[in-house]
């Protein structure tokens, strides 16, 4: 995927100005949120409460060591009789792909869902070099016959409607035109089925991978994971290094945190647990197993301990649902696979935060994406971090607005001192007179601050600051009413 | 990129060497024998708890979207899955070959109704493309379990001789015969299970688990839930007391 | 006598003193002996949300100086008690003497609704408004500081209001400080959610513990001609209140 972080703004506008993307978004709201929220009263929230912090735990000792883990689930990989490959960037990664499928002559690879392989642009090279690369995953396949990128981290094509959909089938394979969610996605079930049974590779995300038994787990509701990972004779899983965990009895506590945070399930139709290819004795499954574990800008995240906690993500997609940003601009306009809060903090490591300034400034701060966090990631903190990076940071991480450098630092002056301060308000006072109605101003005529106006009245300066009142009327009188008590 | 220079670079973001020492992580330092332990309190207390863990099999189950029958006696299970071949028009089944259809001989039975029921077995004169054949195209598929999970009412598979991947996966109807004594209580559970498998079987404990709670789904338009993608369109879950 | 430094903000030093002048006449009411530091500006939020940590940092140590005595500061603001309580010890991490000091006058600062229910224990502070008002709860307030209880435990205190509660009350007002206007159009469609909340509930006034979010809401309140206004919590709870 190329990035468009830089165009986030235009990206926004267009989506505010889409009815459609606008409807689809509240029901984000009525539909996801409040069925997680469901699923955690079930639970319980003081149980919900434990696993979350329980995984935090197990996150942060297995990245801690993390080098340490990712060697040992290659070692355990391998000794299932699987291949391990190894990818700095999402190029290489791609690059890794294309070459087994190469080698084994496969012209048809059918797809799970993989947030990773959207990294990697993957579907574009494979085409690019004559292998047919086929999203299964309903969303995915719908955001495929469109030629868009996902929209939401687990419902890819949530922002379109019913009827864009029969159309797009209807265009794109023919279909009766009008069918319903129903119909439609038995279409896709009848496409599909074919091209599973055609296809040569399977090519599959990991939400999961046990170290110490060399298992990669895959979380889905369609099947579609379970067919790529059962018919074609070469299976793929694709991971970004972090999603590996220890021990199997790691899964009690991500298993049962995922599908309630994503979707409010309890469980999905299918956890699936693959530890390397078919074994002699087994009647089917592939006949070979490749893992590609990428780096892709992960251990840049790592690296730094203030970011690093982006890392403990599970991908659940909560964080979408509940931040008043995404519900308003949805997942396009972040310009990259990762939108959202969480976006807004992993995308600068992975496209370099001068492209990707505007994200992590793209944020009200309200935290919402803290609370409603799975693993309590502190997105807030991170954005603030990314912020003062973009601004006073390294050289070749800076991207700040001389002009808002400039209000800042007058700013600055103002407030280190008060004398200053009295002074200077005292000609914004008289200055904004004409243009007072009732104490509010319906334009500010300064750069940046008019935007403020465009639809919202702005209050003026009180005729007199707190300080004077205080000095004049507050710090000697008693209290202007008799005590309570 | 050589896995030396990936993990290389993982230890440079830690800030460490190749020397530290190895992480201490618990479930991980559980030797075979306190694994063993553990899977014995899990029996017991699954063993003690059995008539009630069903009851909650069969209720959560449900929740997730099975078909969920509690067969009185054998006969009663057979005669749902014989009534449900009927009621579906069922021509054709694929069935598994777990232990159970060793007691059960549900395959007459079905046949019985003029089903044709292909075991999951190679022989003479079947090949495994025509297995596979026979499971797209079936009507049903029938299996077995290797455990049941009464918290979120799932049934666990695990593919070997005899079992496919494909039985419970690739027929629009998948009747899942679950018996008494494969029900335990968490997913805690099964995870301990299958670790103590791992280390009996050292260091191998099969190529793959389905974990399988309901009848496959999606919700991808419109957030409108629609049951049967590319899985099974219904799931039973047929429950030997 | 409990001592109490008041901590105004710049917000209610600049625009809205009526802010300061009721949390103080509220405050002595309660027999709370209230000072002011002549000379405190700002806790340093916008510059700090900014990324221009070195704006904010003469701020913060402004702050530890002016109010170093102090038995307790309280501040009507949720954003801005938690620039104080949370972030400024952070920011001032790389002076440990600086930071030590900052985390010991962070635990003496409250939120004003936090002050009056967690420090001094009341609910009812005998104020009367007989009005239909509603609750928003501010983010910062909610979320960086945990106070969600407090200020409704208040509001059920006072005499004569009707209380409608808003749906979604939790959820944020599109403000974010610069984002309102770095990110405008993004900011006022938020706004526009919660404004059709605080419609249904017809209430005169939207009470809640920050000028920031009672500034946008109230804002662009004016600007549609709604008839509820915007009013702070301290307003809410001084005899005869009057919107602020
Ligand atoms: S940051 Fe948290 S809420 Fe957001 S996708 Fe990741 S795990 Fe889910």
């Amino acid at each position: 995927m190329q990035p468009r972080t830089q165009e986030f703004s235009k990206l926004a506008a267009r989506a505010l100005g889409d009815t459609q993307v606008q409807k689809a978004l509240l029901g984000l709201q009525t539909g996801f949120d409040q069925a997680r929220q469901r699923a955690i009263l079930e639970l319980t929230p003081e149980a919900w409460d434990r696993l979350r912090d329980r995984a935090r735990e197990i996150r942060r000792h297995t990245l801690e060591r993390l080098d340490y883990y990712v060697g040992l689930l290659a070692d355990n990989v391998v000794r299932n009789g699987g291949a391990v490959h190894f990818a700095r960037d999402a190029h290489e990664a791609a690059q890794i792909v294309l070459d087994i499928a190469r080698r084994n002559g496969v012209k048809l690879a059918v797809k799970g869902k993989s947030m990773v392989s959207e990294e990697m642009a993957l579907n574009h090279l494979l085409a690019a070099n004559g292998v047919e690369a086929l999203e299964t995953d309903l969303g995915e396949y719908i955001i495929q016959l469109a030629g868009e990128t996902p929209f939401h981290i687990v419902a890819p094509a949530i922002h379109k409607s019913q009827e864009e959909v029969a159309e797009l089938f209807a265009r794109k394979l023919g279909t009766p035109e009008g069918a319903d969610a129903e119909a439609l996605t038995r279409i896709a079930r009848e496409t599909l089925r074919q091209k599973f049974l055609q296809a040569g590779m399977g090519i599959s995300g990991v939400n999961f991978a046990i170290a110490e038994t060399g298992t990669v787990c895959i979380v889905t509701n369609e099947g579609n994971g379970r067919m790529s990972t059962s018919l074609p004779p070469i299976h793929v899983a694709l991971m970004g290094m972090e999603k590996v965990t220890p021990a199997l009895e790691d899964l009690g506590v991500f298993y049962r945190l995922l599908p309630r945070a994503a979707t409010g399930q309890r469980a999905t139709s299918y956890f699936t647990l693959v530890s390397g290819p078919r074994r002699n004795e087994d009647e089917d499954g592939p006949e070979q197993f490749h893992l590609v574990m990428m780096d892709n800008g992960r251990s840049r995240l790592l690296a730094d301990p203030e970011l690093r906690e982006a890392l403990f993500c599970i991908r659940c997609g909560a964080c979408l649902n509940a931040c008043p940003v995404y519900r308003k601009v949805g997942g396009h306009a972040y310009g990259w696979v990762y939108p959202g809060p969480i976006g807004a903090v992993v995308t600068p490591a992975m496209v370099g935060l001068p492209k990707a300034v505007a994200l992590p400034f793209a944020s009200t701060l309200c935290g919402a994406c803290r609370e409603v966090c799975p693993v309590k990631i502190n997105i807030p903190r991170m954005l603030l971090k990314l912020r003062a990076d973009a601004v006073e940071g390294a050289p070749g991480q800076r991207k700040a607005s001389w002009y808002e450098g400039l209000t800042f630092r007058a700013w600055g002056r103002l407030m280190r001192s008060e004398r200053t301060l009295a002074r200077a308000r005292g000609v914004a006072v008289f200055l904004q007179r004409p243009f007072s109605r009732d104490g509010w101003l319906q334009k500010m005529p300064l750069p940046l601050f008019y935007r403020w106006t465009r639809g919202r009245d702005f209050p003026t300066l009180a005729r007199r600051s707190f300080h004077e009142l205080w000095e004049d009327e507050l710090r000697t009188s008693s209290p202007q009413v008799p005590p309570l008590r | 990129m050589k896995r030396e220079e990936f993990l290389s670079a993982v230890r440079t973001a830690l800030g460490g060497g190749a020397d530290a020492p190895i992480p201490e992580y618990l479930p991980m330092m559980l030797r075979p024998a306190d694994q063993r332990q553990k899977v014995v309190t899990i029996e017991a207390r699954a063993r003690a708890r059995r008539s009630q863990l069903i009851v909650r099999l069969a209720d959560m189950a449900a929740r997730q979207g099975w078909k969920a029958y509690r067969a009185a006696s054998p006969e009663d299970g057979m005669a749902y899955v014989v009534a449900l071949a009927k009621e579906k028009g069922a021509r054709s089944a694929v069935r598994s070959g777990h232990e159970v259809f060793q007691r059960l001989p549900l395959d007459a039975a079905l046949r019985g109704q003029g089903v044709q029921v292909m075991p999951v077995a190679l022989g003479p004169g079947v090949t495994r493309e025509q297995l596979r054949e026979a499971m797209a195209r079936a009507d049903l598929g029938i299996t077995g379990a290797d455990y049941a999970i009464a918290e979120t009412g799932s049934v666990a598979l695990l593919p070997r001789q005899g079992v496919s991947r494909l039985v419970s996966l690739l027929p629009p109807v998948h009747v899942a015969i679950v018996e008494a004594h494969q029900v335990y209580e968490t997913l805690d559970d099964l995870w301990a299970l299958r670790r103590m498998a791992f280390l009996e079987g050292n260091g191998d404990m099969g190529s793959y688990l389905s974990l399988i709670s309901g009848p496959s789904r999606t919700a991808d338009i419109e957030q409108t839930l629609v049951v049967g993608v590319h899985g099974p369109l219904e799931a039973h879950m047929v429950i030997m007391v | 006598m409990v001592r109490a430094s008041l901590f105004a903000t710049c917000l209610v030093d600049q625009f809205f003193p009526q802010v300061g002048v009721s949390t103080v006449n509220l405050l002595r009411r309660l027999e709370v002996q209230v000072d002011f530091p002549v000379g405190q500006t700002c806790c340093g939020q916008p510059a700090f949300n900014s990324g221009y940590r070195s704006h904010a940092l003469p701020l913060a140590l402004r702050w530890l100086d002016l109010f170093q005595d102090s038995e307790y500061v309280v501040v009507p603001s949720g954003s801005c008690a938690a620039m104080l309580k949370v972030y400024t010890p952070e920011l001032l991490k790389d002076n440990p003497k600086d930071a030590q000091r900052a985390v010991e006058l962070a635990r003496r600062t409250y939120e004003l609704s936090q002050f009056l229910v967690d420090v001094l224990k009341v609910t009812d502070v005998g104020a009367s408004y007989p009005a239909r008002i509603t609750y928003h709860a501010s983010c910062h307030l909610l979320r960086e500081l945990g106070v969600s209880s407090q200020p409704l435990a208040l509001l059920r205190g006072v005499r004569g209001a009707e209380f409608a509660p808003m749906e979604a009350a939790t959820e944020c007002c599109g403000f974010g400080g610069t984002f309102a206007v770095k990110y405008a159009d993004i900011s006022t469609a938020i706004l526009a959610g919660k404004l059709r909340a605080i419609e249904v509930t017809e209430a005169e006034a939207v009470v809640a513990c920050d000028m920031g979010c009672l500034m946008h809401m109230g804002g662009a309140m004016r600007r549609r001609g709604m008839k509820t206004r915007p009013m702070h919590l301290a307003c809410s709870h001084v005899p005869k209140s009057s919107p602020s």
